[in-house]
């Protein structure tokens, strides 16, 4: 060990041992460090001195005085979000102070001055308000209605979406471009993470036009691109990668057609995407929302997002319950499909059972063998059949070291053979690797329990 | 190859301020309502499999032997992620990195019983921890380094590091500038031989000067990155500077 140990090499900056192995794999931690958060010798060396971040939140309040300046709630490449509290109005805001490369760019303060004063006239319950901006000692920022709650990206991920709740919010947030569409204001980067939904529910459609504001939209679209949250040209209709300045409110549109396939899906609308009944189960209706409003040609789009809103509140009224459905929930399963799954008891040992499960004709069916007691191991086959009609509850969870389905069942019985839990109840364990497809499977058998 | 001089992909752009305000950390510390259980228990497997190896490097600093450390690791994780630790420890709730070493020392601490669970966590082959990738990683970590407990914040500050370059990596190929990345990842590093940026334009067919933006907006990126990688594992926003700071100093 000691021979390795010297042979390593060290930074030819720093002198300290370069990493060895994985991502790091010769580079100098301490200088990656360095690099990544500024050099520490300021506040190395005088502990006394207040760290970055408290230097920061004073200068802001100094320059703010008529905020209580609460908490720093975001850093990000357009600059730092506040939590304020302004005493006089007794509110909550948002202090957006923008970053200072932002406003390198050329004619910034004459544009940001004309498109603030047109969002600060946006006044709207689907819009986040803007209700002041401006510059202080070469700050440039706004304050926005601060908004307590979560943002659809988040909703969608801790999967608290259903298709009715996708039916609620999407007109909502129809009416709120369709107001800001009306002052010929474009937002240009709808996404999930822009679309913020209140403790009451209500969608609020935030940083409406603050591309433009950046000067963003004007430049190639590689630099548009680069400027949003990673990973995002998804949302851009084909227009804002190729025509920048062609861009109109159809934009908008586009973008919400793939924020509303994502709701119902969860997954992005990418390549040659399935449709969202094919997905999930959802209204076969909603897959020719999702595809006019996600139209190549700006032209064969909804023209505006009212027509889009009646689409949906059309879908909304006149739910179908039909055998229609049932087509798309064996898509979400496949037939004949099984996954492999391994329980045992947390003493880890008493029993343990292996098994593959799927399901066939309306019944979850697994067939497992089981080990007891480490030794025993039945040669017998077992199958279990449970008609789905007998699930109450279904639930997943995704664990550090395997993943769980568990399910509750209507009667109380101990189910023979398969010792799993309590009366009444049955757990399948899977391995980390198929936590996507047991994930699947649990969503394919909780949906089954709605109808 | 990508044009350097594009943008550093994802400045983060317009976050809502709830997304910093839920951290990680904070999400498994809101206990309590049912409803929040599955969001708390992602949670915290996130942490966990992002910092596993921190825990295994103390144990074998502690001189543990490979397999024992291995088994007793896994034992730990499993225990709690089964919820139990985390309601019995609240000594230390503030930091995820001092609650999850607080933890530890009482697991080992806690005698037969551990001894048990040590036992059985032999049978848990299905945890997740690389455990050969892990040994490996140990041997080659300098020896010089005797306290455990100065591993443990070592092994962290990589920890810390390799997730915000994978994510940075992660988000440049995403943007279908991978190729980027790789030419200017050097210049994050101090890495031997690190090609000057004269050099590195020459060889990309860019102008320095374009390099040199190009390399700024990857460093910038990169500090938010492991800024909010860091915060993750925080309760209180303030405490961020001091973290990297313990960090600063267990790395140097």
């Amino acid at each position: 060990m000691n021979d390795r140990h010297d042979e390593r090499a060290s930074c030819p900056r720093c002198g300290a041992p370069l990493a060895e192995g994985g991502v790091l794999s010769g580079l100098c931690p301490a200088c990656l460090l360095r690099q990544g958060v500024g050099d520490p010798a300021p506040f190395l060396h005088d502990a006394a001195r207040p760290s970055g971040a408290e230097v920061e939140l004073s200068a802001i309040q100094r320059d703010f005085p008529q905020f209580e300046i609460l908490e720093l709630v975001g850093r990000g490449g357009m600059g730092l979000v506040y939590k304020a509290r302004q005493p006089r109005l007794d509110r909550t805001v948002a202090l957006k102070i923008l970053a200072p490369e932002v406003m390198s760019q050329p004619a910034f303060a004459e544009r940001f001055l004309r498109e603030a004063r047109a969002l600060a006239r946006l006044n709207h319950p689907n819009v986040v308000a803007v209700h002041d901006f401006g510059e202080v000692n070469g700050r440039y920022f706004l304050v926005m209605e601060y908004v307590e709650g979560a943002h659809l990206r988040q909703l969608i991920e801790l999967g608290r979406l259903r298709a009715a709740d996708a039916l609620r919010l999407v007109p909502e947030i129809c009416a709120g471009l369709q107001y800001a569409h009306e002052q010929g204001i474009v937002h240009r980067d709808i996404k999930p993470e822009n679309i913020l939904v209140d403790a009451n529910g209500r969608p609020k459609i935030a940083d409406f036009g603050l591309v433009k504001v950046l000067g963003q939209d004007e430049d190639d679209w590689r630099l548009t691109r680069a400027s949003q949250v990673m990973g995002t040209p998804q949302y851009m209709a084909p227009e804002q990668m190729h025509r920048p300045r062609d861009v109109d409110h159809r934009a908008d549109i586009y973008s919400l057609g793939v924020v509303l396939y994502e709701m119902l899906t969860a997954e992005l609308p990418v390549g040659r995407f399935a449709l969202p009944s094919e997905r999930a189960r959802v209204d076969a209706r909603l897959d020719d929302v999702v595809l006019k409003a996600m139209q190549r040609e700006p032209a064969q789009r909804y023209q505006a997002a009212s027509e889009m809103s009646t689409s949906v509140e059309d879908i909304a009224k006149n739910p179908r319950h039909n055998r229609e459905r049932n087509v798309a929930r064996d898509v979400v399963w496949p037939k004949g499909k099984r996954l492999n799954f391994l329980n045992k008891d947390k003493l880890d040992g008493i029993y343990e059972l292996r098994g593959i499960i799927g399901v066939e004709n309306e019944e979850l069916v697994a067939e497992y063998r089981s080990q007891l007691l480490g030794i025993a191991r039945s040669s017998k086959v077992e199958t279990l059949r449970l008609p789905l009609k007998d699930l109450a509850v279904v639930s997943f969870k995704r664990g550090f070291l395997s993943c769980e389905i568990r399910i509750t069942l209507r009667s109380l019985a101990h189910v023979e053979g398969f010792p799993s839990g309590p009366k009444g109840c049955l757990r399948f364990l899977f391995a980390k690797a198929d936590a996507a497809e047991a994930e699947r499977l649990a969503r394919h058998l909780s949906l089954s329990l709605e109808s | 190859m990508a044009d350097p001089t594009s943008k550093g992909p994802a400045s983060a752009g317009p976050q809502l301020a709830r997304d910093f305000a839920t951290t990680r950390w904070s999400l498994v510390q809101r206990a309590g309502q049912e409803d929040d259980d599955d969001a708390r228990q992602a949670a915290l497997s996130e942490l966990c499999q992002a910092y596993w190896y921190p825990v295994y490097a103390f144990a074998r600093r502690q001189g543990s032997a490979r397999v024992e450390a291995e088994d007793g690791v896994q034992a730990f994780f499993a225990e709690l992620l089964e919820g139990d630790l985390l309601a019995r420890a609240d000594a230390d709730r503030g930091r995820f990195r001092a609650y999850l070493l607080t933890c530890f020392r009482h697991f080992l601490a806690n005698g037969r019983a551990r001894e048990e669970a040590w036992k059985r966590g032999g049978g848990r082959r299905h945890v997740s921890i690389d455990a050969a990738r892990a040994e490996g990683r140990w041997v080659a970590e300098p020896v010089d380094a005797t306290d455990p407990e100065r591993e443990f914040t070592r092994a962290w500050g990589h920890a810390v590091l390799e997730g915000a370059l994978e994510t940075l990596r992660a988000e440049y190929e995403a943007g279908g500038k991978g190729d980027v990345f790789a030419a200017l990842l050097p210049t994050l590093g101090g890495q031997q031989e690190s090609p000057g940026y004269r050099e590195l334009a020459e060889r990309i067919g860019a102008t320095e000067g374009a390099v040199k933006v190009a390399a700024l907006r990857l460093r910038r990126r990169f500090g938010e990155l492991l800024r909010r990688r860091v915060a993750q594992t925080l309760v209180d926003p303030s405490e961020l500077e001091d973290e990297l700071r313990g960090l600063f100093e267990a790395l140097s």
